[in-house]
């Protein structure tokens, strides 16, 4: 769901990577600029790095949840809720929020 | 000579010739003022163009080249000057030689494609003999040779093609990289976009077919 534009991560490479406390209400950095094209992808820049991230529409919509008021775990649920015909939603979900925060992306709120 | 402060050391003269080579159009990229240039081979077609971005290694050379098999003609193999007019990024030759493996250099001849070189006797230094026209990008094609692959195609959402074309940017004195990632932002939403896998040039000639045919250029 993301694309580094250096190294395409897909997900994260390992269940061990992937770990995140569901209770940490992740909050996307305010200095990173965020773009929404026509197709419902998003690409970010970030101004400390310059590097571009692409994010898929579900990318997306975690990225837009990410505001510091829905824990990981609602996050997960509430895609998991959106797209139930895809059953590793949540999972896939989970692990994008920790490769968000492993790349410094969003902060973690307690 | 120097870079960066350090002495650069060439081991023969067309090492010498390929590094001063290599920082005269490296010096010309980092003072442009272009709204977009990017490390890609890029081809025109009746008024539309490709373009290629790739790191070194993927096979941009071979393939700009090959594309002549389709009509496509070169407008650059490696670096891939932009022009932005009102609705559109013109893409604009830059027309350096390009670097072909003996391996290679026999797979574009061998297909009927004319080049001259070994441009000034340097080894494995060649360009084509016919070039094509400035014209407007129509795609953004990621290619990435890898060997013994079958060809497989898959589109790119909007957001990954932009960063495909920013990951391919340079570093430069009068551009800003948010100015660039703001260009690429531009481009990606206008074009479509694809990534091609491939393992020889007529697997990835088809898969060139495949994609121009689907979008009707």
């Amino acid at each position: 769901m993301v694309e580094n534009t250096e190294d395409r991560v897909g997900v994260a490479r390992t269940r061990e990577d992937a770990r995140v406390d569901e209770h940490v209400h992740p909050r996307r950095r305010d200095d990173v600029e965020t773009a929404i094209l026509p197709d419902g992808s998003c690409l970010l820049f970030d101004p400390v790095t310059n590097n571009g991230h692409a994010l898929n529409a579900s990318g997306a919509f975690i990225w837009d949840c990410c505001d510091g008021k829905m824990s990981v775990g609602a996050v997960a649920d509430e895609l998991a809720k959106l797209l139930p015909s895809e059953p590793e939603m949540r999972s896939q979900a989970l692990e994008m929020i920790a490769l968000l925060l492993r790349m410094g992306l969003v902060t973690p709120l307690a | 000579m120097t870079q960066h402060g350090e002495p650069m050391v060439a081991h023969g003269e067309d090492a010498l010739l390929r590094e001063v080579e290599r920082l005269a159009f490296e010096a010309a990229v980092t003072f442009s003022d272009l709204s977009l240039i990017v490390h890609a081979g890029t081809v025109s077609r009746n008024g539309g163009a490709l373009i290629l971005p790739a790191t070194s290694g993927a096979g941009k050379t071979t393939l700009t080249y090959g594309l002549a098999l389709r009509g496509w003609l070169p407008l650059n193999d490696d670096i891939c000057p932009m022009r932005e007019e009102s609705r559109a990024f013109v893409a604009l030759g830059c027309p350096r030689c390009g670097h072909l493996s003996v391996g290679s250099e026999l797979r574009v001849r061998g297909g009927g494609i004319d080049l001259e070189g070994p441009v000034a006797d340097v080894s494995c230094y060649f360009r084509p003999v016919r070039w094509g026209e400035p014209a407007p990008v129509r795609a953004i094609i990621t290619p990435r040779y890898q060997a013994g692959a079958e060809v497989s195609i898959a589109a790119l959402t909007q957001a990954e093609g932009a960063a495909a074309l920013y990951g391919s940017t340079f570093r430069r004195e009068r551009v800003s990289r948010h100015d660039e990632w703001a260009a690429a932002l531009r481009l990606g939403s206008r074009v479509p976009a694809f990534s091609l896998t491939y393992g020889s040039l007529d697997s990835a000639l088809a898969g060139m077919d495949t994609i121009t045919e689907a979008l009707h250029i």
